[in-house]
């Protein structure tokens, strides 16, 4: 088949090349993320009265979304849930990351990144509950405090409220926190730090004034990593919240199945996912600002 | 110093590994309460597993999931991630960056948006719409693989193939494809987990036929049913275990037979 | 010997708006050993990949053995390349890779063994076959990726800075290897290099190239001793630049007057670059000599003061004053028997012949 010699220039080149490559994967994503999206964009915008689609482009979605009480509280209490869990995890994470990058042997390394990793890997369900087991009324905790004798009572507290969620939460998180952090420590030069103490830096300031600041960017990557996801949780605070701890995801099912409101669903949905986003991009703004020194890749 | 943070490693370990030390303590555990103290061994529950019905058309069900995502994630990774590391193209970051999008989008809202999908084009729901949302949550993870992969692979090993007369698609067989071996099996694994283990979105999309996590799910109410449940976890968690080891051994052992430094893990 | 193997015809190449190939013309001869020098980022590596078939040029025709290879895709053309990472499959034998090219034509087993054997024996590998590739050393891989050239027996061999890689001792031990394996394969190879004296040890002709073009091409006594700028002349090997006036010229003589060094009559092709315009002159520092007594008469001399002095053995390079300059020029003298080795603030003679000089554009 002869091509014209532009044509094949054309197909032949570095850009043609890799146009057709990704086209696959790309033409997937456009069709299963674009579409379904752009439907429920649509969908918002119009009500649903029991049974019926009423297809008039309308607000009022969005005006319940953002107006009643409920929802409101719903996501506000999603947003302080799902901040909570990033400042921990990011806390309990942080000297994790700087024992394995500074004080394990790097032939060890890649045994450590797998033991942090590997509950992960487990079952996410089996995990939840497990939590429900160890916080329960007739928990491990309970259980076992009873037995010494520290307590007379089981503790109610612990479990079936919005700490239990962001207990819970954390602890799946963590694995993804530790790991950004690790990774970027990783990349600090030794050399740095060996100058900072050859101009005469004690290892507490050495520590403040060159592995914080050049940590900074896995922080931000970690933050990132565990605040979005968890936002949008569902198993978690159904399983360990009570009625106080739900979150949006939960709201958001409901409207699709018992309440039957899709529309109300799409809207919260669409809702929570621009706070995230919103949220998510001042955070990288702010960094942006104050950590303008840093030269990222 | 140095002690406390080493006690603070331990403390932290013993958080992270707690819940899942629990598994299989109460799996072999003869009661029907989950709690301490407690009752002695017992293997009942590992053999009810073995004789639920439902338990076993939803593992069928999940494995015949997890192995056609894993197989669809990695091709479609490939070709991104082959493009991506290897050409320039217009419009790169952006399309790329797009792709990697499912990998920071809340379950939920891809769950929610491929149900109105689906619903309006009048599909059933069905194990293949399942496939068709854990595809898209996949590839990004694939593509992450991959493409360091790709990036790890010197370009003249190519084109001395294509020098020696060699066509492209042979190319891609005989030394492509070899080379980049341990990221594809990599690839494969972490997709089939992560679909396995998925429920958010099969529990939106899956019908009649329910997914493992989707049973296990329904399986929660039920007070009498969790030893049980918890046998099948601990079998579960074996089954992790087994897919990561065997992931890491293949890892070692490509980077051996190509005597490629070793880089400490997928990541 | 005069046949052209390839014939590169006004070849452009731009990477969006860089020019990395300006109209590069030039023919490379069957069965030569043909060069391509030149610092970093002076497309010799582009030209080279655009003769293999791994860049296509905007414009300009590219001929090989007659054939018009535009549109030909690398895997169809009759050359083959070492690459500079040499590229050995690492998850194959070296038998593997040596045969890696002969695999689509079929032939039995026992006769591809055989031409394997025969390649890794001709470039010092006998018995290497079984080999994991991965576990070789640079010196051993390189002999590994010139077999796995050669065996297909390619109207060109095509090398990418094939010895950068190694350290001294090999790079010399593999020069003139490589000439020997030119000469008793006797097809074209093509050389990109960036070290000069790879460049005259086993070339036939040299193409020096800066900034995408090719600044002179010829032999690697012309290109040393009749450079025809200063880029050229500096880059190979080092030159001294004295101001020079054109005192008088008339058929096949031009009369000059170099500052330090005095009048000399020169012949016309001391000059490749003609007389018009301002000149310098060019005198290499072997080709000046320190007076000793006891010497032959030198054709000129001049005086002048050693500035500094370094010994390096088998040599002395000196730097010297000469009267009337305000630039020291370099000499470099063997350390002889009986020669004096001199000292900083010494008063030397310096001894030099007409036929030393050439002429460059200032």
């Amino acid at each position: 088949m002869k091509i014209p010699n532009r044509l094949r220039n054309l197909l032949t080149s570095d850009a043609g090349r890799g146009l057709t490559l990704v086209s696959p994967t790309f033409l997937y994503m456009l069709l299963l993320l674009v579409a379904p999206l752009t439907m429920i964009v649509l969908l918002s915008f119009w009500t649903q009265d029991y049974l019926d689609l009423d297809r008039t482009f309308s607000l009022k979605n969005y005006s319940e979304a953002w107006g009643e009480l409920i929802y409101q509280t719903l996501m506000m209490r999603s947003l302080k849930i799902s901040m909570l869990v990033t400042m921990a995890t990011v806390i309990m994470a942080f000297p994790v990351a700087y024992y394995m990058s500074f004080y394990v042997d790097p032939k060890h390394k890649p045994m450590w990144v797998f033991l942090v990793t590997i509950p992960f890997w487990t079952s996410y369900l089996m995990r939840i509950f497990l939590w429900k087991v160890i916080l329960g009324y007739n928990g491990v905790i309970n259980g076992s405090l009873l037995e010494i004798g520290a307590i007379d009572a089981p503790l109610e507290f612990i479990l079936y409220n919005q700490f239990a969620v962001v207990i819970t939460l954390s602890h799946a998180w963590v694995p993804f926190a530790v790991l950004p952090i690790f990774v970027t420590m990783e990349k600090i030069d030794r050399s740095l730090l060996e100058a900072a103490e050859d101009l005469g830096d004690s290892k507490f300031w050495r520590f403040i004034r060159v592995t914080l600041p050049l940590s900074m960017p896995g922080v931000v990557a970690a933050s990132l990593i565990v605040f979005i996801p968890t936002i949008g949780d569902y198993v978690t605070p159904k399983l360990v919240g009570g009625p106080n701890g739900l979150m949006i995801a939960n709201m958001i099912e409901l409207q699709f199945k018992k309440a039957n409101n899709a529309p109300l669903g799409a809207a919260l949905a669409i809702s929570a996912l621009f706070l995230v986003v919103s949220v998510a991009l001042i955070f990288v703004w702010l960094n942006r600002k104050y950590l303008k020194n840093q030269g990222e890749d | 110093m140095r002690f406390g943070l080493k006690a603070y490693i331990g403390l932290f370990m013993l958080f992270l590994y707690a819940p899942t030390l629990l598994l299989p303590v109460f799996a072999f555990n003869d009661s029907t309460i989950v709690a301490f103290p407690l009752s002695g061994l017992t293997f009942k529950w590992m053999a009810a597993l073995r004789d639920t019905a439902a338990l076993h058309s939803a593992t069928l069900n999940s494995l015949f999931i997890a192995v056609t995502t894993a197989t669809l994630a990695t091709m479609l990774g490939i070709l991104a991630a082959r493009a991506s590391a290897r050409y320039k193209f217009p419009g790169r970051g952006p399309i790329m960056g797009f792709i990697m999008i499912p990998m920071a989008l809340p379950e939920i809202i891809i769950g929610v948006s491929l149900l109105v999908v689906l619903l309006q084009m009048g599909f059933n729901l069905s194990l293949w719409a399942i496939i068709l949302g854990h595809v898209l949550i996949c590839t990004p993870f694939a593509i992450a693989i991959l493409r360091s992969a790709f990036q790890r692979l010197d370009p003249s090993m190519e084109e001395a193939s294509l020098d020696l007369g060699h066509s492209r698609f042979a190319t891609f067989m005989q030394i492509t494809l070899p080379l980049i071996m341990p990221a594809v099996i990599s690839s494969f694994l972490i997709s089939f987990t992560i679909s396995l283990d998925e429920f958010v979105i099969a529990f939106f999309l899956s019908g009649t036929e329910p997914t493992l996590p989707v049973y296990i799910w329904g399986q929660l109410r039920f007070p009498r049913k969790i030893p049980s449940i918890m046998a099948l976890g601990t079998l579960l968690l074996l089954l992790s275990l087994c897919i990561l080891v065997f992931a890491e051994y293949v890892r070692r052992r490509g980077a051996r037979k190509t005597g490629i430094e070793d880089q400490g893990g997928m990541w | 010997m005069s046949k052209p193997m390839i014939q590169l015809e006004h070849i452009n190449k731009y990477y969006g708006n860089y020019h990395a190939l300006r109209d590069v013309s030039c023919e490379i001869k069957e069965g030569e050993f043909f060069s391509l020098l030149g610092p970093s980022g002076c497309g010799k590596t582009t030209l080279l990949r655009t003769i293999a078939g791994f860049e296509t040029p905007q414009s300009g025709h590219l001929a090989i053995d007659g054939a018009v290879m535009d549109g030909v895709p690398a895997n169809k053309r009759p050359t083959n390349m070492v690459f500079q990472s040499y590229a050995i499959f690492p998850h194959m034998s070296v038998a593997e890779n040596v045969a890696y090219g002969l695999r689509r034509q079929r032939m039995p087993k026992a006769e591809l063994r055989k031409r394997v054997e025969a390649a890794l024996a001709n470039v010092g590998l006998a018995g290497y076959g079984d080999r994991a590739a991965h576990a070789l050393s640079g010196g051993q891989r390189q002999r590994v990726s010139l077999a796995r050239a050669l065996i297909l027996k390619p109207k060109v061999l095509l090398l990418d800075e094939p010895l950068s890689a190694l350290d001294k001792k090999m790079r010399e031990n593999m020069q003139s290897e490589l000439r020997h394996l030119q000469r008793s394969v006797g097809i074209t190879f093509v050389l990109v290099t960036h070290d000069q004296e790879e460049a005259l040890i086993m070339s036939d002709r040299v193409a020096v190239m800066f900034d995408g073009e090719i600044a002179q091409l010829a032999t690697p006594q012309e290109l040393y001793s009749r450079p025809i700028n200063r880029k050229v002349a500096d880059f190979i090997g080092s030159m001294n630049f004295l101001s020079a006036d054109v005192t008088s010229q008339s058929s096949g003589k031009i009369s000059v007057s170099i500052a330090g060094l005095g009048g000399a009559d020169l012949t016309i092709d001391q000059a490749p670059a003609g007389t018009t315009g301002a000149v310098c002159a060019g005198i290499r520092p072997e080709l000046m000599t320190i007076v000793a007594t006891g010497d032959a008469a030198h054709e000129h001399t001049a005086d002048g003061k050693i500035i500094e002095a370094q010994y390096c053995g088998d040599m002395t390079y000196y730097d010297v004053l000469l009267d009337g300059t305000t630039e020291p020029v370099s000499v470099s003298m063997r350390n002889t028997s009986g020669r004096a080795i001199l000292k900083e603030g010494n008063t030397a003679q310096i001894g030099w012949g007409s036929d030393s000089v050439v002429l460059l554009p200032a």
